[in-house]
């Protein structure tokens, strides 16, 4: 393992991580989030960036309190120790969720920030800079680091070396070459690869709105698929609707989604020519596909007859969707695997789901959420509860 | 007749878009009715659109086709034996190649159109030609490179082919001399692109090491200049330091996509815009692939080119960004449109999380 270890950008900490270690939700790490939240909040140019103002808003205090007494078991539980996290290039701040799971775990971090010449995240790390410097929060200081470096196996190799746990989002090719590294025998790995996202409809209920409630839900929609530009993994892509669906609640609905895009979404050049491309090649791939007629600029709907077992590559990007007309919900027993993640509804209920998946144990889709709630990250992710796995028990008897 | 050959086979003023519109458009509509009939992924890409061909006007409502197609799949509208040659682009930034499928007569007719239109600068005989690039001897004959293609493509207008950059990489002044030696009393032809023309003989060429300048030459260079950027090097520069160095005053600059090899877009020496003629045509789309009709206002170049026969390249929506600058441009007999790349459509942030 010989790298020029010069390569290892320290954005913020130092180079000798010291691992300490806590109880999940310790009092410093929830004040210091309150901290990170306020001043956010009070930066001037937060507003700029809506990812960084809905993450503001995510770890404030009173949701993180939420969380928090969510989690609580009576088990006595602490951090592993370092955690080393390898981050999305894709969701400019992301990386912070990553950073909290294993802070509130109770652990030491070491975060690879794919692009830290970012506007919000050079923002983001002089507050957070700021906040370091105070005098209670000095520890944390000395227990984390947020770094750079170009993509390099031999970095990555020593970084996973010498952790107790790794949180790695990438590909399959990615997470590939982090399970070869050789890690310590009780290093605990999470792994979050590439997911899909689907969204059930019922078409009878949307016609029961009225005028409020259905702008609401467009907004709903608008925020799970265009605040990332329909690239989360946990933006819809095929859009479900159930039997016999009325269709010209459904021409409504989609319209008043497309006037809604027309005057909050800031397009560009790129994103079109994008959105183009993805489209002209399923087009051509395809032979029985049907572009809806519409005259729409920014909503493109490609209807599908069939469900596809490689449905999982029909992804839409900026507003480019797949819809489905749905005979039986079991339907989804052809298609759904591991990698199938968030299914976001309208007009259906918990109790309907929670139905469903206990009679027929489909192999994936991990979050069930009505629509609007996608984006909200959640310490339960890809189906895992994240805390649980980043800490350990201390059985006392 | 095929209405191509209207094009290929008959004296004709290049220039004289105005009287061609016509033709022009039932040329296109021609070939890509053609291709809809022979392959297969663009009848299924128009019939998933629902579009009518036969119905279209203009040209601005002629679909188009994402540049990338021909990276992400194999498009040819003949029989693979009649596959003549497969042109490959260069590929810089993406990993994937496009892919040109040509058959004979595709390339033939790509000679042609380039020679009608180069033939107004350079004359009708071949000249000494001097190219700043290596010699590609060693290539696959069936599969090219842009580069390669570009400077065969324009070896039909040379001759006395010199080619003066050696495997190390720099200019072999031998060879450069021995060739001024010989041909540079008279008009010569040199070709290289743009970022090499830059390299060699603005930044690295020894003036004391060369025995006599390039006043006689002729240089054609394409390819862009987003190498040159980054060295805030724009035409005008380029112009002026080729003509204070080497006093070489006639420099005409290209703009062509290996998807469209031959017809050729030339800036023009008295409004230094690129000009349409009459085997081609621009169109600038915006945001929401709308054509932009102000001038000035820019947008994604769309390029549509009676050429290609072979494979469905007539009308591409590039990644490159322009805009239409008034036609009524000073002293040119153009009756085409004129228009500026500015370079690469600049990318977006991309908000999501799909891959590391």
């Amino acid at each position: 393992m010989t790298f020029d270890k010069s390569k290892i950008q320290y954005l913020i900490g130092s180079k000798n991580n010291k691992s300490d270690i806590s109880e999940p939700f310790s009092d410093v790490n929830l004040e210091f989030l309150n901290e990170l939240s306020l001043n956010i909040f009070k930066h001037k140019n937060s507003k700029k960036y809506k990812d960084l103002i809905a993450f503001a808003f995510w770890c404030r205090k009173k949701n993180i309190i939420k969380i928090k007494n969510n989690f609580l078991d009576k088990q006595f539980r602490l951090g592993l120790g370092i955690i080393f996290h390898l981050t999305p290039s894709n969701v400019p701040i992301a990386f912070m969720y990553s950073f909290i799971f294993g802070l509130l775990s109770g652990n030491s971090n070491i975060v690879r920030v794919s692009k830290p010449d970012l506007e919000q995240v050079k923002l983001l790390f002089s507050i957070i800079k700021k906040i370091f410097r105070i005098r209670k929060f000095e520890k944390l200081s000395q227990n984390n680091s947020f770094i750079y470096y170009d993509k390099d196996t031999n970095i990555s190799d020593y970084f996973s070396s010498f952790v107790d746990g790794r949180v790695v989002w990438g590909n399959d090719k990615t997470i590939g070459d982090f399970k070869k590294m050789t890690t310590k025998s009780k290093c605990v790995d999470l792994f979050f690869g590439d997911k899909y996202s689907i969204s059930l409809f019922s078409s009878k209920k949307l016609k029961k709105l009225n005028k409020i409630e259905f702008s609401n839900l467009i907004k709903n929609f608008y925020n799970d698929v265009f605040i990332m530009d329909q690239n989360a993994c946990t933006s819809p892509h095929l859009i479900i609707w159930e039997k016999k669906p009325l269709k010209s609640i459904i021409e409504i609905f989609w319209n008043n989604l497309e006037k809604f895009v027309q005057d909050n979404y800031l397009t560009s050049l790129s994103i079109t020519s994008k959105k183009y491309q993805i489209l002209n090649n399923y087009l051509m791939e395809n032979s029985d596909l049907r572009i809806n007629k519409m005259n729409n600029k920014y909503i493109k709907r490609i209807k599908i007859n069939k469900l596809d077992k490689n449905i999982i590559n029909y992804r839409g990007f900026s507003g480019l969707f797949f819809e489905y007309e749905m005979k039986d919900i079991l339907e989804l027993n052809e298609i759904i695997n591991r990698n199938f993640q968030t299914l976001s509804y309208f007009g259906y209920d918990k109790i309907f789901f929670e139905k469903i998946f206990k009679r027929n144990k489909f192999k994936g889709i991990d979050r069930i959420v009505p629509v609007g709630e996608t984006l909200e990250m959640s310490l339960i992710w890809d189906g895992i509860n994240v805390v649980n796995h980043l800490s350990r028990i201390v059985s006392i008897k | 007749m095929k209405l191509i050959n209207k094009y290929l086979y008959k004296k004709i003023n290049i220039k004289n878009v105005a009287n061609h519109k016509q033709l022009f458009f039932k040329t296109i509509l021609n070939q890509l009715l053609s291709h809809k009939k022979n392959c297969l992924e663009y009848k299924n890409l128009i019939n998933n659109f629902d579009l009518k061909l036969k119905r279209f006007k203009t040209v601005e409502e002629l679909p188009f086709l994402h540049v990338n197609m021909f990276k992400e799949k194999d498009l040819y509208s003949i029989k693979k034996k009649n596959i003549y040659k497969i042109l490959n682009s260069s590929g810089t930034t993406n990993k994937k190649l496009s892919k040109i499928f040509l058959d004979s007569i595709n390339a033939k007719n790509q000679i042609i159109a380039l020679k009608k239109i180069v033939a107004s600068f350079l004359g009708e005989e071949r000249l000494p030609m001097l190219i700043f690039e290596k010699n590609p001897n060693l290539i696959d004959k069936k599969k090219f490179g842009a580069k390669v293609a570009a400077i065969l493509g324009f070896s039909i207008f040379g001759k006395n082919y010199t080619y003066v950059i050696n495997s190390k990489n720099e200019i072999d002044y031998k060879v450069l001399n021995n060739f001024l030696e010989k041909f540079a009393d008279n008009k010569f032809f040199i070709f290289g692109f743009t970022s090499s023309i830059y390299e060699f003989l603005i930044k690295k060429i020894d003036n004391r090491k060369i025995f006599r300048l390039f006043e006689n030459g002729i240089l054609f260079h394409g390819g862009g200049w987003k190498k040159l950027e980054k060295n805030k090097i724009n035409n005008e520069i380029f112009k002026s330091k080729l003509n204070y160095k080497l006093k070489l005053s006639t420099v005409v600059n290209y703009y062509g996509v290996v998807e469209q090899t031959g017809s050729i877009f030339i800036e023009c020496e008295k409004c230094n815009c690129f000009h349409t003629n009459i085997f081609n045509d621009v169109i600038i789309r915006d945001e929401n692939l709308n054509p932009i009709k102000q001038n000035n206002k820019r947008g994604m170049i769309q390029v549509l080119s009676i050429l290609p026969s072979s494979y469905p390249g007539n009308s591409i929506l590039l990644e490159d960004e322009g805009f239409i600058v008034n036609q009524k441009n000073e002293k040119c007999d153009n009756t085409g449109k004129s228009f500026k790349i500015v370079g690469r459509i600049p990318k977006a942030e991309v908000r999501g999380c799909s891959d590391v």
